[in-house]
């Protein structure tokens, strides 16, 4: 966490790294290593009779990108598209897919040991969205979520 | 083995095995004329098959390919003739090797047995004939030698080696002696055996100049492979490395510790293993390319090139960097524009940019196209086994084996064509007897085309076959309920042969064996749906059948159309677009109905399945407004409601929010409020699709719908636009079928095929409109006689001197419900009911109804006995439901016996007939109509007049009768659509016939058609008469008879 040595960031073994972002006022972070780009590009092309949380898709340099409302599917409640809001684009078994997030935050950078369980409240059925929480070094709390319970159909 | 050479290995062979059926074909066309390279070429097929089975270990493979190998070698040497039956060995047993390979990992458990003891028995049976002219003469080699003798042999580095010596222009046309050639091979190396023994070799003059003698050494010396041949002066094939480590495997050397028992001497002379894994030698080029020692005909034999495996050409991939980089030097130039440069930089940057995307998509779609020769060639084995199978003459001719196709619709292609060269086998081209009848050639002729045509690629299918015949297509296509008389009388004779194509039909009397097992050409037709192919049929009875399929060069760009729909832009697949539609909004009503929920759009006399785009989709429809210039939301309820001539009563609370903001001149009577309708094909039934906007057409590039979007099957994928954004394709049947057209439509043909059943006992397929009376009281009436359906709230209809009535448009329309005269269940109470339009002699009143309101198309058989009522003319079984059928008039008659009071002069007729009913005898009416339903119906209140009436099934039947009985009949009723002898033919016999002329004719029609009525017109036709409508045709019976 914050109060750990800076020494301790050359061991890359143990490190982590997140792109940290904003569900309406929560704090989640995913795993850098899956994300390919955060896009600033917001035409979404609407998908009529698709699953609710299916925001809709865009064009990302020809490919076609499924854009994920993830508040929505985690259950915080959908989200609006506003100006900060960002695409985090994943790349996942051989697609892309945008997952929507209301303001990107900075990266996050910790030791693997500082992850801890997802406090036991915020399991049940929200619980399966996250893999631990972290506090980042504004000693806010931030909820790593579980990328590919978040990408499944 | 690994998985990775294993999987080369078979894709090398399959490639083999596809170029060597028409290699066979042609070796079996030329019989005795052996042509040498071609028998080659298939021999160093099967041996390639065989050198990479025995080196993955795959034993029966190798042994097949051994034994065919062994029949090749013959036919090689003319000492078998390939005659039709050896080819056909051959041919199965290359199938056999095929299927093996399919399953190469387990084709070592196969039983071949069959094949290769097929095969021997050809050699064997081959070889004693040839024994006995040639005298004994060894034709391989077969040295038998100790283990001992090799690996001596072996010492010192030595490296083994076959050598073959053609006696004749090796050693004798040199003017050498054997003995002169063996003692020079002693000098370089070690003579292990030598083969035959050197007494046995006759004096060559001797030989016959076919007799390809050849001497054969095994022979042990240090030169390299790369060397050997130049040094002794022999050519690569003649040569044969044995490997070390290998010389078990080698059929050419026979191990005397084995004890082998003295076998007919293998033709095989060296495994290709041998030479294949002799890798480490420096020559593997030279040695891949060598074949097995020979006799004298392998000399010519010539490279076999690996680049059958290459499927791009070099050049396109060539072309393809270029243009890649040309693409990364625009880049840098749109860039460096961007930063620097003002608007003229940036758009010639962009300009170039563009060209170079095009001509790079251009290159790349020619790396996925392949010539259609991949499928084409075997066509020639399968129109020759069919041949052969059906005991006809047919040859095939390929052209424009050249033309390519995109590798998806190449692979898509096959089946179709398949199934459409098998047909004209099968039921184009007649067996040689009937051909010789008919002074045709017997050898029948199918050409296999393929050509460029405007963009597209044409594929021809052509016999000289018997070609169709549209009637008998047509009688089959009635019997099969696939189309309705009406239609089949408007048929042309190419829309006939085209019935061929529809679901559900198959031509062959019986199924056979070769084509019709149970799939026809509506299956055919189907795959080239898929593809964006059409079919066409051309067919001239005895001259042939021509099948012509137009093909797109591509299948990852689709001409579409673009419409839209609440802001959002879809494309429409051009393929599937079968026109566009533009409704003015003062027509809406003229064109499009409601029936229940339901919107059915009427296109030229069809009537087809109206969806709206914007209620499918969830959108808010939107329309343009031309003052603003903005898309504005649409209030309509509907397509229906075009809010002209919405009546005030009508329902809902959009209704009354749009009518307390705009006040009637206001509303939609732009052209912008126009509705635009595509009608669609989806598979096999077609609808029409409203859209707020068409805009133009487009060529698209499919893109593929992510995971999440797999099951929104609306969409067949996304395209990206001009402007950058997504746009999604609809996917025509994907709509229907979340719009649940298609539930419909199946719903529809399931009926059909009930109806085939039900025809035999007498039923006639209706279009009924049913209702409910009470909850489970099912009623229904001919469609035809309802004028339309209003909805109104309960608290609409008005109590005014006893009767009740609604108001609509500028009257009020009188209602009733069936319980006032007909003993049924009292409506039940609801606050939504449905009124039934009738027009009854000459007004028009409601009949109240409880929604939902159902139109069915049925067979009905009815039962005019057992619930017979006032009101009621019946009952029938719809949908498993016993269902009234309502007679209006009769109901209307009951209720308001006033309404027909003018009508004095019938009941005047009525009293005179019960005044003198012997008179009636004089008053025999003849009925001719083919629908049971309406023959019992009309028949039924005719006679209750006191007629006599004769029921005639159809016009043919009716002239029939009057022919017999001429003085019998007093006037005609005909319908107009009827088998074997139409109403209007059935009215010009009348009429042309002096002892029947003065017989009045009644027409009687569903919907009578200003045409119809001027053709019956013309042919003589007295008057006509909607059917069921009761009083207005009695009266006419009337008037003409007491004229």
């Amino acid at each position: 966490m914050d109060n750990e040595p800076i020494s301790k960031i050359p061991d890359k073994e143990d490190q982590l790294h997140f792109t940290s972002f904003y569900l309406h006022d929560t704090l989640c972070g995913i795993d850098i290593s899956r994300i390919q780009e955060v896009n600033t590009d917001l035409a979404i092309t609407k998908v009529p009779l698709a699953p609710e949380y299916v925001i809709g898709i865009k064009n990302l340099r020809g490919q076609i990108v499924t854009i994920i409302d993830q508040s929505l599917k985690i259950g915080y409640g959908p989200s609006k598209i506003k100006k900060s809001s960002r695409i985090i684009i994943i790349n996942s078994e051989d697609e892309y897919i945008g997952l929507l997030a209301d303001k990107i935050n900075d990266i996050v950078t910790a030791p693997k040991s500082a992850i801890s369980e997802p406090p036991s409240n915020i399991k049940g059925v929200q619980g399966k969205f996250f893999t631990g929480v972290l506090r980042n070094k504004d000693k806010e709390l931030m909820a790593i979520l579980n990328l590919d319970e978040v990408l499944a159909i | 083995m690994d998985d990775e050479t294993l999987k080369i290995y078979i894709e090398e062979s399959k490639e083999h095995l596809e170029t060597i059926e028409t290699d066979l074909l042609e070796i079996e066309r030329g019989g005795a004329d052996i042509d040498e390279d071609l028998v080659n070429k298939v021999f160093r097929a099967a041996h390639s098959i065989k050198g990479g089975g025995g080196f993955l270990a795959l034993d029966n493979i190798k042994k097949l390919a051994h034994k065919i190998e062994n029949i090749l070698d013959l036919i090689r040497s003319y000492e078998l003739t390939p005659t039709p039956d050896i080819v056909n060995t051959l041919l199965t047993s290359f199938d056999r090797l095929g299927e093996l390979l399919d399953n190469a990992a387990d084709s070592n458990e196969e039983d071949i047995e069959d094949k290769l003891a097929e095969l021997t028995a050809l050699t064997k049976g081959e070889k004693e004939t040839a024994a006995g002219k040639e005298d004994g003469i060894l034709s391989g080699p077969c040295f038998t030698v100790s283990e001992d003798d090799i690996s001596r042999a072996r010492t010192g580095g030595k490296i083994l080696y076959i050598l073959e010596y053609d006696l004749r222009k090796d050693i004798h046309l040199q003017g050498k002696t054997p003995q002169n050639i063996l003692s020079n091979l002693e000098d370089t190396g070690e003579i292990i055996s030598v083969q035959p023994e050197l007494s046995k070799v006759g004096d060559p003059e001797e030989l016959e100049p076919a007799n390809k003698n050849s001497i054969y050494a095994l022979f042990a010396t240090i030169i390299e492979p790369d060397l050997i041949s130049s040094l002794l002066d022999l050519s690569d094939d003649q040569i044969t490395v044995i490997e070390q480590g290998r010389e078990q495997e080698c059929p050419a050397l026979n191990f005397s510790a084995k004890k082998s028992a003295p076998q007919y001497p293998d033709k095989e002379k060296e495994p290709a293993l041998e030479q294949e894994s002799q890798s480490s030698v420096k020559s593997e080029e030279k040695n891949e390319k060598k074949p097995t020692p020979k006799k004298k005909g392998s000399r010519k034999s010539t490279d076999f090139s690996r680049s059958e495996s290459l499927r791009v050409p070099v050049s396109v991939l060539d072309q393809l960097i270029n243009r890649a980089g040309e693409l990364v030097l625009s880049r840098n130039t749109l860039l460096q524009a961007i930063l620097t440069g003002g608007d003229k930089e940036i758009n010639e940057a962009g300009h170039r940019v563009d060209m170079v995307t095009s001509d790079l998509q251009k290159t790349i779609m020619l790396t996925r196209m392949q010539p259609i020769a991949n499928i084409f060639n075997k066509y020639n084995r399968v129109v020759r086994d069919l041949a052969r199978n059906l005991g006809k003459q047919i040859e095939i001719t390929l052209e424009g084996k050249d033309v390519e196709l995109d590798k998806t619709i190449i692979e898509g292609l096959g089946d179709p064509l398949t199934h459409l060269v098998r047909n004209s086998c099968d039921h184009g081209i007649e067996s040689p007897a009937e051909r010789k009848k008919k002074g045709k050639p017997e050898t029948g002729h199918i050409y296999l085309r393929a050509f460029h045509e405007s963009g597209q690629v044409l594929i021809e299918i052509e016999d000289d076959g018997k070609g169709l015949d549209p009637d008998k297509l047509t009688r089959k296509a009635l019997e099969k309920g696939l189309i309705t008389k009406n239609k089949a009388a408007g048929l042309s004779v190419k829309e006939k042969n085209n019935l061929i194509m529809k679901a559900g039909f198959s031509t062959s009397k019986e199924v056979s064996d070769v084509s019709g097992r149970g799939v026809g050409m509506d299956v055919v037709k189907n795959n080239l749906d898929k593809m964006g192919g059409q079919i066409d049929l051309i067919s001239e009875i005895d001259r042939g059948t021509t099948v012509r399929i137009k093909l797109p060069l591509t299948l990852a760009i689709m001409p579409s159309i673009l419409v839209s729909s609440a802001e959002e832009r879809f494309a429409l697949p051009q393929v599937n677009v079968a026109e566009l539609l533009r409704i003015p909004a003062s027509e809406v009503r003229d064109w499009v109905e409601k029936i229940g929920e339901a919107d059915i759009l009427s296109l030229r006399g069809e009537l087809i399945p109206l969806l709206q785009l914007s209620n499918i989709m969830n959108l808010r429809s939107t329309y343009y407004d031309p003052k603003t210039g903005e898309f504005k939301p649409d209030r309509r309820s509907g397509l229906y409601d075009n809010r002209l001539t919405s009546p005030d009563s009508k329902d809902g609370d959009a209704e009354m929010a749009g009518k307390q903001e705009n006040k009637p001149e206001e509303r939609r009577e732009s052209t912008q409020s126009d509705i635009n309708v595509a009608i669609l094909q989806a598979g096999s039934f077609r609808y029409g699709l409203a859209v707020d906007a068409v805009h133009d057409t487009v060529e698209i590039v499919v893109k593929p719908l992510g995971n999440h979007l797999k099951n929104c099957e609306v969409y067949a994928g996304a395209t990206i636009m001009g402007d950058g954004r997504v746009a999604l394709i609809i996917d025509t049947a994907g709509l229907a079928r979340t719009a649940e057209l298609q539930a419909v439509a199946e719903e529809a043909k399931s009926r059909k095929e009930k109806k085939q059943n039900k025809i035999k006992e007498g039923a006639t397929r209706q279009t009924l409109l049913i209702f409910h009376n009470g909850p489970e009281e099912y009623c229904a009436v001919p469609l035809h006689l309802v004028v339309r359906v209003e909805q109104v709230k309960a608290d609409d209809i008005e109590f005014k001197g006893g009767k009740k009535v609604i108001r609509y448009r500028d009257g009020s329309l009188p209602v009733y419900a069936l319980e006032e005269a007909a003993n049924v269940d009292s409506m039940e109470e609801r606050e939504e009911i449905t009124v039934i339009l009738f027009r009854v002699a000459g007004r028009e009143i409601g009949l109240l109804s409880i929604p939902p309101l159902e139109i069915v198309e049925e067979d009905i058989v009815m039962d005019e006995v057992t619930l017979k009522q006032t009101g009621i003319s019946g009952s029938a079984i719809i949908q498993d439901r016993t269902t009234f059928i309502v007679d209006i008039f009769g109901l209307m008659e009951a209720l308001n016996p006033e309404w027909f009071n003018h009508r004095t002069s019938r009941l005047e007729y009525r009293s005179n007939v019960e005044a003198a009913p012997v008179s009636s005898s004089g008053k025999k009416i003849l009925l001719a109509e083919d629908s049971s339903f309406f023959r019992a119906q009309v028949k039924g209140f005719i006679a209750s007049e006191g007629y006599e009436v004769i029921g005639a099934a159809d016009g043919q039947e009716a002239w029939n009768y009057l022919n017999k009985n001429p003085e019998d009949i007093s006037l005609v009723v005909t319908d107009i659509e009827m088998p074997n002898l139409n109403g209007f033919e059935l009215t010009r016999n009348i009429k042309n016939d002096e002892r029947l002329s003065h017989l009045p004719v009644i027409a009687l029609t569903s919907l009578a058609g200003e045409e119809d009525i001027a053709t019956g017109k013309k042919v003589g036709v007295d008057d006509y008469q909607v059917k069921l409508d009761k009083e207005q045709l009695l009266q006419k019976i009337y008037g003409y008879l007491n004229k």
